[in-house]
């Protein structure tokens, strides 16, 4: 069996903020972070993070700052702002009243019904 | 918080766009770069490295596209690059350009400068305080078929009214020679309430408004001057205020001066202000009632229903305290009342509207032919866009790419549209006839700014849609391949072509018939018979003050003596004087009774008399059809005489001899006169109107203290003006005369508003037909070049040259039988409207209908008939090869 998956539309703005609430990060490590943190299972097309981190920094969600990277490159490093850690907060409770809810319908059984 | 960082990024975008552009860029890049590392570090070569990190990252220009987007960049960055690609396109095909410009010029100039008439005539607020709460008040009565008030009405009105804040009222003053200081001066005065200029809410510029006892049939005498008298005829002298200005032989003091930005609510401009000194209660047993204009401001949140309820209501009831025989005169009087600005602009809306459809037609039609020329333009870019679209360019993408150059176009256009409106709205404030309130104020201001704006951008979408059109229905492989005589994307192309022309020949044809008919009733209007000849007859008018010449023999004994000096001077054939003669406007009536045939008083009807000397009818060549004219010696000590018209014989007499019957004039203490003539009618202001029925008397018999001096003159009338002034001036330097004018210039200004409305619809209709015979030039032309191929062919299978000519011209011939029959039906729908301009033609008149057609037909013929034959001398070889 597979053991990575594509990752459902919408969710990677909640991978993204999740992975820049443990700590300030450029975009290449947002991408580790999240391989990391999800023990390599999901599966993004690198490409794709940047628009989102873009317009999560328009949604003043993250904030964007201009640093030095561990290999001495300049890089943009982006952390959370208030409004972004109660947007996590919030999605992440109703990504789990969502999966709750799913995974309850997915377990019914005919007499149920 | 959002819509501040959006606004960030956007101006972070406008002025630091590369460097914005560097950043998204070294992001990425540094993504690329950190994973190829990675990558190296797990083994990987590194060329295999970078190789896997750029798949791993997807698409690279893609994802680019999507930041840009994300940052809220990309519209813009793509619009700019569209925009200035856009513009090196126009640049590159300068024929194609400058033909598209100047039709959208002239499309645009010519709507700017109408719109700017509207504007300032239609749109803008008058120049008075809260000016929507005035209204214009005035009354309707069938039985006199006229619209007038009354001063008693007024002054009910005023102290019983609900409805209304204030009610205000001016009355004729008249006109006033105004001596002493200078050449003396005749003077457009008017009698204002003392309410009037608060109500407006103007205060005079110097001194003070009128007051209340002022305003009174006592009051003292006063004046408040316009700014441009006060400047003209004193010089703006400051010190004027308090001093005594001699306004017809009596003194009056100046106690204000008006602004110079101060309007009078109506279509003329009085220089001369006095309290109306109208009776302080409403009387209707006074001898004489004075009539006036009024105007009221409503109170804040009054409909003109209930305002037009409530002054009906107050008119009935004072209905009762009215005398029998007048009280009979107001049997089913109307009360009518209008917002101010809609009474001032009057029938200039119906006209102004009219043309600013006509103007819409020309730009509908400019529109048509830079349509049809990109149309044409699309089919030779058919393979750049094929190309574009093989790159990955959306359909979309591509659309916005056409739109924008067609938007380009027409701001372009839109530019050079304003320089042509501003000629054109100078063109309407020097032809514009005068009875156009506030023409003269015409010009760009903020509203035709935004109208222009908004008819370019709509215009930009309008011609932009066509090549869209085609581009939607490009097939890429068939246009990529070499060329083809006939793509599909060619064939729905031709018949957009098609309906464009068809259009273009119906709208064409709609202003066609329009200024036709227009034309034809200013043709009909000017070739009507007055009456009299108008040629070579110089006219000036003289007031007489009746404080100085108040007997009627010193006023008969003014003008006689003015005649016998005009008379002496060269070059003067006639002199003759006329109270009221044709085309000042100006007449006088009297109530006629017949001998034998008397009537209860007060309701004999009544009928233009003018005072006449013996040469009137000779200096007009007005002939006589029976018995004689007047003579010198038809004096106050001869038995009194009078002429009548033809009109007058008909009607009063019928078949009989009116010669030799008396008539009475002015009522029971009026004189009795015997008819000892005959003459021809002539016709009356407003031209055109059926000559009614009029009676002459003998100056020396029934003086008048108003006359105008008609002057015969052997050749050029105009030069002889001054020199007839100072012989008035030699028998009384105070006596000022005025409306000095040939009679011909009087027929001329009598005209101006018809010749004005037949003009510019003239000016329409040509463009409009230049623009449609192009058209059809462009799509005929275009589908010869089409059918090279094709003519080719046939012609190698043994088509003859008129056979070729007969398929062209067959083409053409039936789109513009198809678009001149859609055009007859538009202008059967919309000519009615033009109804209240026109005079002895109706709107649906045939004839205008067929000649137009045949004109449009003809124009199309030709726009046809070159192509065709170019398709004509198609050599089939060249054709052939030309594949």
């Amino acid at each position: 069996m597979d053991t990575t998956a594509q990752i459902l539309p919408g969710t990677l703005d909640l991978l993204i903020l999740k992975a820049v609430s443990l700590g300030p990060l450029h975009g290449y490590g947002v991408l580790l972070r999240i391989g990391q943190i999800s023990n390599g299972a999901l599966l993004i097309e690198q490409g794709a993070l940047y628009p989102a981190l873009f317009r999560l920094v328009r949604q003043g969600l993250l904030k964007a700052t201009w640093g030095t990277s561990e290999n001495n490159r300049r890089a943009k490093y982006y952390e959370l702002t208030a409004a972004g850690r109660k947007r996590l907060r919030e999605e992440t409770e109703d990504w789990n009243r969502l999966a709750a809810a799913i995974g309850a319908a997915l377990e019914a059984r005919p007499e149920e019904t | 918080m959002k819509l501040l960082s959006s606004i960030r990024t956007f101006l972070a975008f406008v002025f630091h766009r590369s460097r914005v552009e560097r950043e998204v860029e070294d992001e990425l890049r540094s993504h690329l770069e950190s994973r190829a590392g990675d990558l190296e570090r797990q083994g990987l070569s590194r060329a295999e490295a970078e190789r896997q990190a750029r798949l791993e990252f997807g698409g690279y220009e893609r994802y680019k596209e999507e930041c840009r987007d994300a940052l809220g960049s990309r519209l813009l960055g793509e619009l700019l690059a569209d925009a200035r690609y856009g513009l090196r396109v126009l640049r590159k095909n300068p024929g194609f350009t400058a033909a598209a410009i100047l039709t959208l010029a002239l499309g645009i100039g010519a709507n700017a400068a109408v719109f700017s008439v509207v504007s300032a005539v239609l749109l803008r607020r008058l120049p008075y305080t809260d000016p929507d709460r005035l209204v214009w008040v005035t009354e309707f009565w069938p039985r006199l078929n006229n619209t007038v008030v009354p001063s008693p009405d007024y002054l009910n009105w005023r102290e019983q009214s609900q409805v209304f804040e204030s009610v205000a009222a001016y009355s004729g003053f008249g006109e006033l020679n105004l001596s002493g200081s200078g050449e003396p001066e005749r003077i457009d005065g008017i009698g204002v309430t003392w309410n009037f200029f608060p109500m407006l809410g103007i205060r005079p510029a110097l001194g003070r408004g009128f007051l209340p006892e002022e305003d009174q049939p006592a009051g003292s005498p006063v004046v408040i001057l316009s700014h441009s008298l006060w400047q003209r005829r004193f010089r703006s002298d400051p010190n004027l205020l308090g001093k005594v200005i001699t306004l017809d032989e009596k003194g009056y003091t100046v106690v204000g001066i008006m602004p110079e930005s101060f309007r009078f609510p109506g279509d003329w401009s009085p220089e001369l202000f006095a309290p109306s000194r109208l009776p302080l209660k409403a009387d209707w047993s006074a001898r004489q009632l004075a009539m006036v204009g009024v105007i009221a401001r409503l109170k804040p949140g009054v409909s003109l229903e209930r305002a037009k309820s409530d002054v009906l209501t107050i008119n009935l009831r004072s209905d009762k305290a009215i005398s029998p025989p007048f009280a009979k005169m107001r049997v089913g009087l109307q009360v009518r009342i209008v917002t101010l600005h809609q009474h001032l602009a009057g029938d200039a809306r119906l006209v102004l509207l009219i043309l600013l459809g006509a103007v819409g037609f020309v730009l509908l039609l400019a529109c048509a032919n830079v349509a049809n020329l990109q149309l044409a333009r699309a089919a030779a870019r058919e393979k750049e866009l094929a190309v574009r679209a093989a790159l990955g360019a959306g359909g979309w993408r591509l659309a916005k790419q056409l739109l924008i150059e067609s938007f380009a176009l027409a701001a372009l256009g839109g530019v050079a549209g304003l320089i042509l409106g501003a000629g054109g709205v100078a063109l309407f404030r020097r032809l514009g006839p005068h009875n156009i309130p506030g023409l003269q104020t015409a010009g760009f201001d903020l509203w035709v700014f935004v109208f222009i704006a908004a008819i370019t951008a709509l215009t930009g979408i309008a011609f932009g849609l066509a090549p869209v059109f085609v581009a939607s229905r490009l097939h890429l492989e068939e246009a990529l391949k070499e060329a083809r005589p006939s793509a599909p994307a060619g064939r729905s192309a031709q018949r957009v072509r098609g309906l464009l022309m068809v259009s273009e020949v119906a709208l064409a044809l709609v202003l066609l018939i329009s200024a036709g008919l227009l034309i034809r009733s200013f043709v009909r209007l000017t070739s009507v018979d007055p009456g009299f000849d108008p040629r070579r007859v110089l006219t000036e008018r003289i007031m007489l003050p009746l404080g100085k010449y108040s007997k009627p023999a010193q006023q008969a004994g003014f003008f006689q003596d003015v005649l016998e000096r005009v008379e002496k001077l060269p070059g003067v054939e006639s002199a003759a004087a006329a109270s009221s003669p044709p085309l000042t406007g100006f007449m006088s009536h009297a109530s006629v009774e017949l001998e034998g045939r008397l009537m209860p008083p007060g309701t004999a009807p009544s009928t233009p008399v003018c005072a006449v000397t013996p040469s009137y009818f000779h200096a007009l060549r007005i002939p006589l059809i029976s018995g004689r004219y007047f003579t010198p010696y038809d004096a106050a000590s001869a038995p009194f005489v009078a002429i009548v018209n033809e009109a007058f014989a008909r009607h009063s007499f019928g078949d009989a001899d009116p010669l030799g019957q008396r008539i009475r004039l002015g009522g029971s203490e009026g004189n009795w006169y015997s008819i000892v003539g005959v003459v021809q009618s002539v016709r009356h202001l407003p031209v055109g109107t059926d000559p009614t029925a009029e009676v002459f008397t003998s100056y020396l018999q029934d003086p008048a203290p108003y006359m105008t001096l008609l002057v015969h003159v052997i050749s050029e009338p105009e030069s002889l003006a001054g020199v007839v002034r100072s012989k008035v001036q030699e028998v009384d330097p105070n006596q000022p005369v005025y409306d000095v004018a040939t009679m011909e210039h009087r027929f001329s200004e009598a005209v101006a508003p018809q010749r004005f409305n037949s003009l510019v619809m003239g000016i329409f209709a040509g463009m409009a037909v230049v623009l449609a015979g192009v058209g059809v030039y462009g799509v005929m032309a275009y589908s010869v070049a089409r059918r090279t191929h094709e003519i080719g062919i046939r012609m190698a299978l043994g088509a003859q040259q008129h056979d070729v000519m007969r398929l062209v011209l067959r083409y053409g011939a039936f789109l513009a039988v198809f678009g001149i029959s859609l055009g007859v039906v538009g202008a059967l729908a919309l000519t009615r409207f033009l109804t209240g301009l026109l005079y002895g033609v109706k709107p649906t008149d045939s004839i205008t209908f067929f000649f137009v057609s045949l004109v449009l037909a003809g124009v199309a013929f030709l726009a046809t008939y070159l192509p065709a034959r170019r398709a004509m001398k198609v050599d089939p070889m060249e054709a052939l090869r030309y594949e």
